[in-house]
C-alpha cells in the first residue's frame, strides 16, 4: 500500500505553485509519446551516432530548430538560434611511431600498446629524449605533496601513476578520483616541469591494481576535438600496462615494483635508462559545430535561467557485435527531448513567467564539454543575469523514481532550493557522499560552474518507486557497464518512457517553482581551499601550479613565483554573492 | 614560455600555410618524397643524381631563427642536422634570388611565387602546392598560430574572435594563407 500513495502523492501533488492551464500538456501518457518520437529519431541509425561536426549532427541541429520554429520558441537575440564554434579534429594514423630504446629496441602499437592522448603536430617528439618515472605526476602544495622534488624532468618524458589512495577523504578524496587524477592535470603539471610530455600507466585507485585496456582503449578510439585556442600542446599517451614493462627495463624496477609501492604507499620518483621518441602522424580536419539557443524572453526582467543539454555523442566507432554506431540514445538523445518538451511547455505558459529562460542545446560535450565552454566565453545573455543552469544529462529511463540526487559539487546553494521543492512536494533527496566526482566534472553544469555559475543537475536517487531496490541496482549496474558509450545505448535497449515523461513533469514545475522564488542562488564561498586550488588549475590553463592564499579577493594573479601562481578566492565575474 | 611567463601558455589556431620547396627551372627533377627531401636536406643525398654530371645540391636555407628552418628541421628532418653544402640568407626574397643564379640549388620558402619562370616548386609526394585548400593533400602544410599567456579575454578575444570570424578568414586567404574555417 505504501508504494501506491507515495505514487499518489508524487502524480497529484506535483503540481506548481500556481495553477497552470497546461497540465495535460504534461500529461504523461502524452509526453511519454512525444518524448519517444523524439528520440525514435535523434537516436536512429541515420544520424550515425551524432558525432560533433558529422553529418548525423548537422540533422540533430536541424531537427531541433525546426521543432523549436514550429513551437514558436525564438531564436536568442531574434537572429539565427545558431552560436556557431570553430574546431579542430585530430586522428592519430596507424603510421605513428612510439619507439623506445632501452636494453634492446622497441616500437609500441597504436592501441595494442598505447593511445594518445593529446593530439597535434606539436606534440611530435622526433628523436630520443630520456625519461623518468615521477611517481603520480602530481604537485599539490594544498596536501603537501610533491613528486617532482627530488627529480629534474626537463626535457624528459614523465611516466606516471595514478593518484595517492587514503582512507581519509579530504586527503585527494580518499579512494575516489579527484581532479589530479585527470591526463589534463598530470599532463600540465608535467609540462609546468619542463618535460616534454607524460606516459600514464594507468592504475586504479580503489585497489591499486591495472586497469582493463580494453575499457581505456574504446575512450580514445574518437577523434579527438578542440577550441581553436587550448593549452599549447605537449605529449600525453596512456600505455597498456603489459607494455609498460619496456620502459623499465635496465632501472631494475619491475611494474609488479610499480603496484607494491602503490599498495604500500611508498611511491617514489627516480630516472629510467630508457629513451623514447614519438613520430606521430595526424589527419586533420577544421570545422564549425553549433551550439542551438532559443529564449522566452521577459522585458521586464534581466534575470536568465539557463536550461541545457547536449545533443551530441560518439558518432561512429569500433565495431561491437558488428555494430558500429554510438547512438546515444540515453546519453543525451532523451536529454535533448525531455528539454525540447520543458521548453514547449515553458512558452505555452510565457506570460505567467517571471524570468527570462534561455533553452540552450549544447555541442562537443563528448570532447570535454566545449559546448558549454565555449557558451561561457561568449554568452549570448550576460553571465552576471544568469541566475543559474539546469542541466539535463542522464535521465531516469528505468522506473520512477522515488528519491532524487542533486549533483552540484557543493559550489552552491541549489541544492537547498531544491530540498525546498521536493518537500512541498513530498520528495525524498537523497545525500550525495562524492560530491566531486565523475558525475559533477564530466557535464556540461561543470563548464558552467567554472565560469562562476551555479549550476547543476538532477538525478535519480537511490530508490525506485515500483521495482525492487535489488532490480532497480542490477539494472543500473548493467547500464553502467554494458550500454553506457557503447552501440547498445540505442532504440533496442527498454526505456520506460512514462518514466521519463514524469521526470519531465517534475523538472517543469521544479523551474516553474524557481522562476518564481524572489531569492536568487548563490555560489559557496566556504569552500576548502583545496577544493579552490584545484578547480583553478582546471579553469585557468594558462596556470600550472596553484597555491590557496586564503583572504580577501585581490584579484585572481596576486603574484607569480616562477612556475607558481598564488591566488586568493576567485571570483570570476566580481559579482556580490 | 614555462620558464620565463610562469604560463604553459594558449595557443590559438588562425591559419595554415604551405612549405614550398623550389629548385631552379633547369632541374630536371619535378617532384620528391617525403623521405628523399630528408635525405636531401641532411646532406645524405648529395648530388642530383638525374643529371649526367651528378652535381651537388646546394641548400638555400632561412636563417635559424625563422620557424620555416626550425619547424623544417623538426618535422622533416626528425632534428637531424642541415647538410654541410647550405647557404643561410635571411629572407624569403633572398632564398628566390639564390634559387634564380644557382642552377644546383634547392631551397625552402613559406610563400608560393608566381610569374618568376626561372624557379619551380617540386610535387612532394605526387602533390603540388599552391591550391591553398582547406584540408589538402600537400603534406609540407604546418598551423600558424597566436599566442597568449592565458585564456584569451577583452580585446585581445575580440582580435582573435575576428581573426577566427568568416571575415578575418578571407583576409587570411587574400594574403596567401589557407584559412581554416571557410564559410558556416
Amino acid at each position: 500500500m505504501k508504494f501506491p500513495i507515495i505514487l499518489f502523492l508524487i502524480r497529484f501533488f506535483l503540481l506548481p505553485v500556481k495553477g497552470y492551464a497546461q497540465a495535460n500538456s504534461m500529461d504523461n501518457g502524452e509526453s511519454a509519446d512525444r518524448i519517444y518520437k523524439h528520440v525514435s529519431i535523434l537516436a536512429a541509425d541515420s544520424l550515425f551516432g551524432r558525432g560533433t561536426g558529422s553529418k548525423g549532427e548537422r540533422i540533430a541541429e536541424k531537427y531541433i530548430v525546426d521543432y523549436l520554429i514550429s513551437k514558436s520558441i525564438p531564436p536568442t537575440g531574434g537572429k539565427s538560434y545558431f552560436q556557431s564554434i570553430p574546431l579542430q579534429g585530430y586522428t592519430v594514423l596507424n603510421s605513428s611511431e612510439l619507439n623506445v630504446s632501452s636494453i634492446s629496441e622497441h616500437k609500441l602499437i597504436l592501441n595494442k600498446d598505447y593511445v594518445v592522448t593529446n593530439c597535434g603536430t606539436e606534440t611530435v617528439i622526433p628523436s630520443y629524449i630520456e625519461t623518468a618515472f615521477a611517481g603520480y605526476g602530481i604537485t599539490a602544495p594544498e596536501y603537501d605533496y610533491d613528486d617532482y622534488f627530488e627529480i629534474d624532468v626537463e626535457g624528459k618524458m614523465v611516466l606516471v601513476l595514478g593518484e595517492p589512495q587514503s582512507s581519509d577523504k579530504s586527503y585527494f578524496l580518499g579512494e575516489e578520483e579527484s581532479v589530479y587524477s585527470l591526463n589534463e592535470s598530470k599532463l600540465r603539471i608535467a609540462l609546468s616541469k619542463g618535460a616534454a610530455g607524460v606516459i600514464i600507466i594507468p592504475v586504479q585507485k580503489k585497489n591499486g591494481k591495472a586497469v582493463e585496456w580494453d575499457k581505456i582503449k574504446s575512450d580514445y578510439q574518437f577523434e579527438e576535438i578542440y577550441l581553436s585556442s587550448r593549452m599549447s600542446a605537449g605529449f600525453g599517451a596512456i600505455v597498456n600496462p603489459a607494455s609498460a614493462k619496456i620502459f623499465f627495463e635496465g632501472s631494475g624496477i619491475s611494474v609488479d615494483d610499480l603496484y607494491s609501492m602503490v599498495s604500500e604507499n611508498k611511491v617514489r620518483s627516480f630516472y629510467l635508462p630508457a629513451k623514447v621518441e614519438f613520430k606521430g602522424k595526424f589527419s586533420s580536419r577544421e570545422f564549425i559545430s553549433h551550439n542551438i539557443a532559443a529564449s522566452i524572453e521577459n522585458v521586464n526582467n534581466n534575470e536568465w535561467i539557463i536550461l541545457s543539454a547536449h545533443f551530441d555523442h560518439l558518432g561512429i566507432g569500433e565495431p561491437v557485435k558488428g555494430d558500429s554506431i554510438y547512438n546515444g540514445l540515453n546519453d543525451n538523445a532523451l536529454g535533448v527531448a525531455v528539454l525540447l518538451e520543458i521548453a514547449t511547455a515553458l512558452v505555452q505558459n510565457k506570460t505567467d513567467l517571471k524570468k527570462n529562460i534561455l533553452i540552450l542545446f549544447l555541442t562537443a560535450e563528448e570532447k570535454g564539454l566545449l559546448g558549454s565552454k565555449y557558451y561561457t566565453s561568449n554568452p549570448l545573455v550576460p553571465l552576471v543575469k544568469t541566475s543559474f543552469v539546469l542541466n539535463i544529462d542522464g535521465v531516469p529511463f528505468i522506473d520512477e523514481p522515488l528519491s532524487f540526487e542533486v549533483i552540484d559539487g557543493n559550489h552552491s546553494d541549489l541544492r537547498e532550493f531544491f530540498e525546498k521543492f521536493a518537500k512541498i512536494n513530498g520528495m525524498k533527496v537523497d545525500e550525495v557522499d562524492d560530491q566531486i566526482s565523475e558525475k559533477f566534472i564530466r557535464g556540461d553544469h561543470y563548464g558552467f560552474v567554472q565560469a562562476g555559475i551555479p549550476a547543476f543537475l538532477i538525478q535519480e536517487g537511490k530508490l525506485p518507486v515500483n521495482k525492487s531496490l535489488k532490480e532497480y541496482n542490477w539494472l543500473k549496474n548493467f547500464y553502467t557497464t554494458n550500454i553506457y558509450h557503447s552501440p547498445f545505448d540505442d532504440l533496442s535497449q527498454f526505456i520506460n518512457y512514462d518514466a521519463v515523461a514524469g521526470f519531465n513533469k517534475m523538472l517543469f514545475n521544479f523551474i516553474l517553482f524557481m522562476d518564481k522564488t524572489n531569492d536568487t542562488p548563490k555560489k559557496t564561498m566556504n569552500k576548502s581551499m583545496k577544493m579552490v586550488a584545484a578547480e583553478f588549475m582546471i579553469q585557468n590553463p594558462g596556470y600550472s601550479v596553484i597555491v590557496g592564499g586564503g583572504g580577501t579577493s585581490v584579484g585572481m594573479k596576486t603574484l607569480m613565483r616562477g612556475r607558481q601562481i598564488f591566488v586568493s578566492l576567485p571570483d570570476p565575474l566580481n559579482r556580490e554573492r | 614560455m614555462v620558464s620565463q611567463q610562469g604560463s604553459l601558455g594558449i595557443s590559438t589556431i588562425i591559419a595554415k600555410d604551405e612549405i614550398v620547396v623550389y629548385v631552379n627551372s633547369a632541374n630536371p627533377l619535378n617532384g620528391i618524397t617525403l623521405n628523399e627531401l630528408k635525405q636531401i636536406f641532411t646532406g645524405k643525398v648529395k648530388e642530383i643524381t638525374n643529371e649526367e654530371s651528378k652535381p651537388e645540391y646546394k641548400l638555400i636555407l632561412r636563417s635559424p631563427n625563422s620557424g620555416t628552418y626550425s619547424y623544417f628541421r623538426k618535422h622533416i628532418l626528425a632534428n637531424e642536422e642541415y647538410g654541410k653544402n647550405s647557404l643561410i640568407v635571411n629572407s624569403p626574397n633572398e632564398v628566390i634570388e639564390q634559387i634564380v643564379v644557382n642552377k644546383n640549388s634547392i631551397g625552402l620558402s613559406g610563400e608560393l611565387i608566381s610569374g618568376n619562370d626561372s624557379i619551380k616548386p617540386l610535387m612532394i609526394n605526387g602533390v603540388l602546392p599552391g591550391k591553398r585548400e582547406i584540408n589538402s593533400e600537400y603534406p609540407l602544410v604546418r598551423y600558424i598560430y597566436f599566442y597568449t599567456l592565458d585564456l584569451p579575454e577583452g580585446k585581445i578575444k575580440k582580435f582573435l574572435d575576428f581573426v577566427n570570424s568568416e571575415s578575418g578568414q578571407k583576409i587570411i586567404e587574400q594574403n596567401g594563407f589557407i584559412s581554416l574555417w571557410g564559410e558556416d
